[in-house]
């Protein structure tokens, strides 16, 4: 056997084994070697592979039919095997989103969590006072439920007034300024007279040019006694 | 019927026009990633391209190195064996998913 014979055997087997190593691989889920990416990488390894046997067939003088099918093939190895290194960079980047999502999911499940357990009243507001999110305690304080209509809540029957303001309000617009409400005192009146009065404090919620595009707020009952007005 | 020196010598140029442009490319993938193996792999990718682009020089100096480059192929052939088994080793202890 020629030097010749020899190195393209070694080439031929070293391939061979490197397409088994690829078969040998688990396919999980999600995972490294996912099936597109293994039959890629068993695309490019058996180029070569069969490149060495056709050489060893053509330099022991078997034969050089296989000759003119090396090289179009040999021309693909180049794109399948850069085809394999994108793919896994994107299997790696799709994972790591995907990991990124779970961890979101999970943290905001956990604070829907606090946030439905509290005793106190938590509501979003959008930028003209709205409410676009009540906890279960805000809902039943303020008397509104989940629209099935629409995205957001039913109409509020009450009228709010606050000590600064007197005039009367459907919404929490008095708690969009620049700055934190602490322990603001607001009263709820229903058509039938009743009563409650809130105490209030909030947060505004800012766009990234500064910009007031709503608040978070938590409210208590208080006595009716500090009613506002 | 094709005529195998055309084709040879046409399919070497493809591959190092493509070689030119993927080669850069999946080295800055690659180099974003990080797995059992990658060391490897990385060789004997790069022994690849190196022969690809070798190929073509080599036509114009008559084909000197021939016997060298089948030794560069069977070297790539191992080299990519050694990667490829580390990592699927790896990915059977499930080192890696």
């Amino acid at each position: 056997m020629t030097p010749i014979v020899i190195a393209n055997l070694l080439s031929a087997l070293g391939f061979s084994a490197a397409v088994a190593g690829v078969v040998a691989m688990p396919s999980r889920p999600g995972g490294f070697a996912r099936r597109g990416i293994k039959l890629l990488a068993i695309g490019a390894l058996s180029i070569y592979a069969f490149v060495g046997f056709s050489h060893i067939l053509q330099y022991l003088g078997i034969t050089t039919a296989f000759d003119i099918y090396e090289n179009y093939l040999k021309v693909l190895f180049i794109p399948l095997a850069s085809c394999v290194a994108y793919a896994v960079r994107m299997n790696d980047q799709l994972r790591e989103t995907e990991r990124h999502a779970r961890i979101l999911t999970a943290e905001h499940e956990m604070l829907m969590r606090v946030v439905d357990t509290t005793p106190t009243g938590v509501a979003v507001v959008d930028d003209t006072g709205r409410l676009e999110f009540a906890n279960e305690r805000a809902q039943a304080i303020l008397g509104v439920a989940e629209d099935p209509n629409s995205s957001g809540y039913t109409e509020p029957r009450w009228v709010l007034t606050t000590r600064a303001t007197q005039e009367p309000m459907r919404d929490f617009s008095f708690v969009l300024g620049p700055d934190i409400v602490r322990d603001a005192v607001c009263t709820l009146r229903w058509p039938d007279g009743r009563a409650l009065a809130l105490l209030v404090n909030s947060t505004p919620i800012k766009s990234a040019e500064g910009r007031v595009v709503g608040a978070v707020i938590a409210f208590t009952e208080r006595p009716a006694a500090v009613a506002a007005g | 019927m094709t005529n195998p020196v055309s084709a040879s010598v046409a399919s070497e140029i493809v591959n190092l026009l493509l070689i030119l442009v993927l080669v850069p490319l999946t080295l800055a993938t690659m180099r974003k990633m990080s797995y059992p193996g990658r060391g490897w792999l990385l060789a004997g990718y790069l022994i690849m391209a190196g022969i690809g682009v070798w190929s073509v020089v080599e036509r114009f100096l008559g084909n000197p190195t021939m016997m060298y480059k089948q030794f560069a192929f069977s070297a790539a052939g191992i080299v990519f064996a050694i990667g490829v088994w580390e990592l699927a080793l790896a990915l059977r202890r499930r080192e890696v998913l």
